[in-house]
């Protein structure tokens, strides 16, 4: 009754009597917990009927699902075929959202003369914002899956099975809830390691949340994996793209309890703490609640983009049209840009894990988030292109122009690379040391680095 | 020339917005490192402070 809307009037007025004056909250305060809990306990039994017995059935699965060994394959099984969802439902739906943006935009740029208003909009919206809009559909049947799974009453039972899987490794149980939070984004995640009591367990769990793979690099992963990873079948039965994602998403939980595992050993042993969970009864997943969820999640993917991606790229077309090239350049004219001139200079730096200057480029504003590098690309490649109709689907000229090394390596950096302002600052206010947020942006783009090189010079070594 | 210009405003619009939410990123937050609400932890009183 009271989370309903004027629910809590309705509570009081269910409630005769009911005054919480300061005596009473003074009698209150001076009484022990013990008579407190005492007190709770008698009332509970006047105003609670008894459920009953835990049903049988639900025992039944139970003795399936937390099974230390059927339960993590089960585990397994789920997150395979929500990976497999992903790909293999989206792609209609994300044909259609290419489709129309690339309709509008050539719309736009057939409408209107040559100039600096239709190029910010065709290079800098159409293809920038428009790169990212498009992985909206795959962004929201990962969360139909997650909602459904919380709903069910299946998820308190992934956290149990993998918190004894990790505490075997070395990780708190408490740090189990802030690191599944940090799946859909790592700034809830670091906030909730505020329950764990030890600080240096805090401080461990806090490094390695952002491994996490976070709705966020979706969009990067999904952008490589569709243009690299053939849509074919493995076994007759399984899509490759999903297997691929599948392994990114556990190439990030592997990195963080490997990290985490590192960091407990450099420091001693530390205090324990056991992870208290209520598993609630199975149900059926309510549609109203997860279509609520859902809705909510698109909220936030579209404000995003609304907001900070479109500011951004609008940034990033400035930086890239201007100054505008020499009578006779013969390379186009972002390369002689702002951004041009700031992509060069960082190039030997990333030379060797085979970024060229235009991906350097969009590390850039991708430093703000994640998702951006994807709009940044857009934009890029857009204007480092000829002819003035609306290039092609960003996937296919990143298809083109990069190798296969690159792709893997540059899918490689995603997986370490702090590339996410927010989370740099949540650290900093959370820990109250710029000193730890660096540290943590330091070992994650080293991390990163080492990571692309290693995939850069072995996907090389194969390809050659 | 109008292209121009307001191609010169949504520029301004643009970094204006950014340098705003720049700030509010860094900028003290006032009972920094208190409880945003956000359940995560199980704790009831969180209801009250909504995120």
């Amino acid at each position: 009754m009271a989370i309903a809307r004027a629910g809590a009037a309705a509570l009081l007025q269910a409630l005769p009597g009911f005054s919480a004056t300061p005596q009473t909250r003074l009698a209150l305060a001076k009484q022990s917990v013990e008579d407190l809990y005492r007190q709770v306990d008698q009332i509970l039994l006047q105003v609670l009927t008894n459920p009953g017995r835990y049903p049988h059935w639900q025992d039944q699965i139970d003795r399936v699902v937390m099974h230390p060994l059927l339960g993590v394959l089960l585990l397994m099984a789920v997150m395979f075929s929500m990976f497999q969802a992903v790909f293999a439902w989206a792609a209609p739906l994300m044909d259609g959202i290419t489709a129309t943006i690339t309709y509008l935009g050539g719309m736009v740029a057939a409408a209107m003369p040559p100039s600096a208003l239709r190029s910010l909009l065709v290079d800098g919206f159409f293809a920038g914002v428009g790169s990212v809009i498009v992985f909206l559909p795959q962004i929201l049947i990962l969360f139909a899956f997650i909602l459904a799974l919380e709903d069910s009453g299946y998820l308190p039972r992934a956290a149990f099975l993998l918190d004894r899987l990790m505490r075997g490794l070395g990780l708190s149980g408490r740090a189990f809830i802030p690191l599944l939070s940090s799946f859909a984004c790592a700034v809830p995640g670091i906030m909730a390691t505020r329950t764990i009591p030890d600080p240096r367990e805090r401080l461990i769990t806090i490094m390695v949340a952002p491994l996490m793979t976070c709705s966020a690099r979706l969009p990067v992963y999904a952008l490589m994996i569709g243009a690299f990873i053939p849509r074919q079948a493995v076994l007759g039965v399984f899509n490759l793209q999903g297997l691929t994602l599948f392994a990114l998403y556990l190439a990030g939980i592997f990195s963080s309890v490997a990290v985490a595992f590192v960091l407990k050993r450099a420091g001693g042993r530390s205090q324990s703490y056991p992870l208290l969970l209520e598993l609630p009864s199975y149900h059926w997943p309510r549609l109203r609640g997860v279509l609520i969820g859902l809705w909510q999640r698109m909220q936030i993917f579209l404000r995003r983009i609304g907001t900070i991606i479109l500011a951004l790229m609008i940034v990033l077309w400035f930086l890239s049209s201007y100054p505008a090239p020499p009578p006779l350049a013969t390379e186009p004219a972002i390369y002689y840009s702002l951004a041009g001139m700031l992509g060069r200079a960082m190039e030997p730096v990333f030379a060797p894990i085979g970024f060229n200057w235009q991906i350097c480029i969009a590390l850039v504003p991708g430093m703000a988030a994640r998702e951006v590098a994807v709009s940044a690309l857009g934009t890029v490649y857009a204007l480092s292109a000829d002819g003035d109709a609306l290039k092609a689907a960003l996937g296919s000229i990143i298809q083109a122009q990069w190798g296969l090394p690159t792709a893997f390596a540059f899918i490689a950096w995603y997986v370490y690379a702090p590339q996410c302002l927010s989370t740099l600052v949540t650290v900093k206010r959370e820990t109250q040391s710029w000193l730890k947020a660096s540290g943590l942006a330091l070992y994650l783009f080293g991390l990163a680095y080492l990571a692309a090189l290693v995939t850069f010079r072995i996907a090389s070594w194969i390809t050659s | 020339m109008i292209d121009t210009v307001v191609v010169a405003l949504i520029g301004l619009l643009a970094v204006a917005y950014l340098l705003r939410r720049l700030y509010a990123a860094f900028k003290p937050k006032p009972g920094a490192g208190a409880c945003p609400g956000c359940h995560q932890c199980g704790d009831a009183s969180a209801s009250k402070r909504r995120p």
